[in-house]
């Protein structure tokens, strides 16, 4: 539960910033004069603050949308994301923001129809283009819905964009709005997974995989459009094991007609982000197995990650067809 | 800054919660809860400490420069590492906090340096929380939530060079309010202010030190490393991938011990290779 609540001045009396102040019990209230002052203080210890976030409601300026790292997207000429919320409620042990950011308070940023407006103007600037706009890639998209209402938001906007799509990106089995809602055919809810037995170490604080998929199964029964992302993909001695009765069990549970697409990738960092999160969790087993420097990256090596990926799409073909499997190599 | 260190033997001292506590009436309470013993010596603030216990105590004086000073003087005389816990405690006024009631910092400001700090791990089931102006001067509270104080600022300023943001606290008692002139406070009042507030102090305590013993898990080099170090001849570089790869090989290999990997090495490059061969040749085994 949040203690604490910092408030930017200049937002203290919007609706929103009420409204999220109103789901928490006696929060104590300080105001700041910009999120950066809290959130980008030196000397923070991210693991630590992680046992217990402040939440931070701020106003975003600038940069609402922005063209997806190269390498992430899926069948669209062009991928966009935008970023309503900084950090996760979550503690993904190879979460790539325990790396990128020094702080693990969530920062909301409350002028959400600004975010609106610009994703509009995207919109229209890329008239007639296959666009694809990503929600999620700083946060978890459905995690804080009950406290944000973000989702409920913003689908009226992509229900009047039939042709543009919308990815929800989630671990979360917060289903609402979407389960009491109708379907939009474009606003795709898009489940990371991994074999629970990987997820039971790795995905901290996140619902099981047996809880998630029971989720996609309910989603997919009202007719939303499933994503599966297997990103990223996780070695282990008996892997290929552990991801086929994963993909057994999904292909079991959820009606292939349900599935929007599937992508893939690899487990990877930029240099600094690896010695940085390996710093905070020296002891982690993930950070103890071979992974080997690579163009400024640090990864599985090109063997392993090809090997990895042909399973994968070799399993899933019989499932749903090749067009609709995906690779997602960021290179940020 | 001038220091008689023949007169207090740090090889074998690991403090883990430094106070700075800027009066002598503010400090007895703690000299006495945890039996701190008065360092002699050269000293430029009176210094107390019970190693046993892992308590370090600081007299700065008032205000925010004789905090800040004090700050770096402890670190330096204790050897402080960076999983230290660093406490300012003492008293502060507010305009409507109740007489004798303890405030954790959560900000800090400095107005006339335009400074401002987020300190400390919050722990709101145990304490208030509330937002701290460090001041030059003592000067009435004219605004709800908030206390005032003089030192806070500059010692959070420094604390956080010697170990992180969330180590390090500034704790208040509420000394004077709206209701109760600032002219009333005297020795034995403060003495009383912090002495009813140790049983608080020892729950926030408990937590600190959980805190403090997981940062000393993250960054503390383990002995058997120390051992290789003496061994051969390491490079900074080759010193830091050292250690790097010999925690991977702990979590891996949690039961055997590190002379395996030395025992036919002759150079530092090859406990290094002996260490890399032995994670690369790794199963991934997980369940």
């Amino acid at each position: 539960m949040i203690d604490t609540i910092f408030i930017e001045r200049g937002v203290v009396n919007h609706s929103r910033t009420q409204s999220i102040k109103s789901k928490f019990k006696n929060p104590t209230i300080i105001e700041v004069d910009r999120y950066q002052e809290v959130f980008n203080k030196r000397s923070q210890n991210f693991r630590i603050q992680k046992q217990n976030p402040a939440l931070i409601l701020a106003e975003k300026h600038d940069n609402f949308v922005l063209p997806a790292p190269s390498g992430f997207g899926l069948a669209s000429t062009r991928n966009f994301y935008f970023s309503h919320m900084y950090n996760c409620i979550y503690d993904c042990r190879y979460c790539f923001l325990q790396g990128m950011y020094s702080s693990a308070n969530y920062v909301i940023f409350v002028n959400f129809e600004d975010f609106f407006d610009e994703i509009e103007k995207s919109i229209k600037a890329n008239g007639g283009q296959d666009l694809t706009f990503f929600s999620g890639y700083d946060c978890d998209s459905l995690a804080f819905e009950n406290i944000t209402g973000f989702a409920e938001s913003i689908l009226p906007l992509f229900k009047s964009y039939p042709k543009v799509d919308l990815e929800f990106r989630t671990k979360s089995v917060q289903l609402e709005p979407l389960k009491s809602g109708l379907p939009i055919a474009n606003c795709i809810v898009a489940f990371s997974m991994m074999p629970e037995e990987l997820a039971k170490r790795l995905d901290k604080k996140a619902p099981s995989i047996k809880r998630r998929i029971n989720a996609i199964e309910k989603l997919a029964a009202r007719g939303w459009p499933i994503g599966l992302r297997f990103d990223p993909l996780i070695y282990s001695k008996d892997w290929k094991q552990l991801y086929k009765g994963l993909l057994m069990e999904i292909m079991h549970r959820v009606p292939r007609e349900a599935i929007h697409s599937i992508s893939h990738g690899p487990l990877r960092y930029p240099k600094k982000m690896y010695q940085d999160i390996t710093k905070l969790y020296p002891e982690e087993l993930l950070f103890s197995l071979p992974m080997s420097e690579n163009n400024g990256y640090v990864d599985y090596g090109v063997d392993v990650e090809k090997e990895m990926a042909e399973f994968l799409i070799k399993n899933l073909k019989n499932y749903v067809e090749e067009a609709k499997i995906f690779q997602c190599v960021v290179q940020t | 800054m001038v220091s008689d260190r023949s007169k207090v033997d740090v090889s074998n001292v690991e403090p883990t919660v430094c106070w700075v506590v800027a009066l002598k009436s503010e400090a007895k309470p703690i000299i006495s809860h945890f039996k701190l013993d008065h360092q002699s010596g050269n000293n430029i603030f009176p210094i107390y400490r019970n190693d046993k216990l892992g308590h370090s105590l600081i007299v700065s004086g008032v205000g925010q420069i004789n905090a800040a000073a004090a700050t770096t003087y402890l670190a330096s005389e204790s050897g402080s590492p960076p999983w230290a816990a660093w406490i300012n405690l003492g008293i502060a006024g507010s305009m409507d906090g109740e007489i004798g009631k303890l405030y954790q910092g959560i900000k800090v400001t400095n107005p006339t340096k335009e400074k401002v700090f987020f300190p400390g791990y919050r722990f709101s089931k145990i304490v208030s929380l509330a937002e701290i102006q460090t001041l030059d001067y003592p000067k009435p509270v004219k605004k709800n939530g908030v206390l005032h104080d003089m030192e806070a600022s500059g010692f959070i300023d420094f604390a956080t060079r010697f170990s992180c943001n969330e180590l390090v606290f500034s704790f208040k008692v509420v000394s004077d309010n709206s209701e109760q002139d600032m002219k009333l406070i005297d020795k034995m009042m403060v003495n009383s202010l912090i002495g009813n507030r140790l049983q608080q102090l020892d729950a926030l305590l408990d937590k600190i030190f959980t805190l403090s013993k997981l940062e000393k898990q993250r960054l503390q080099i383990p002995d058997e490393v120390e051992e290789v170090l003496k061994q051969f001849h390491f490079s900074v570089t080759r010193r830091n991938q050292l250690i790097q790869k010999l925690r991977k090989w702990k979590i891996q290999f949690p039961n055997r011990s590190i002379s395996d990997l030395v025992k036919e090495a002759k150079t530092a490059a090859d406990v290094i290779r002996n260490i890399d061969d032995a994670l690369t040749n790794l199963k991934f085994d997980w369940t």
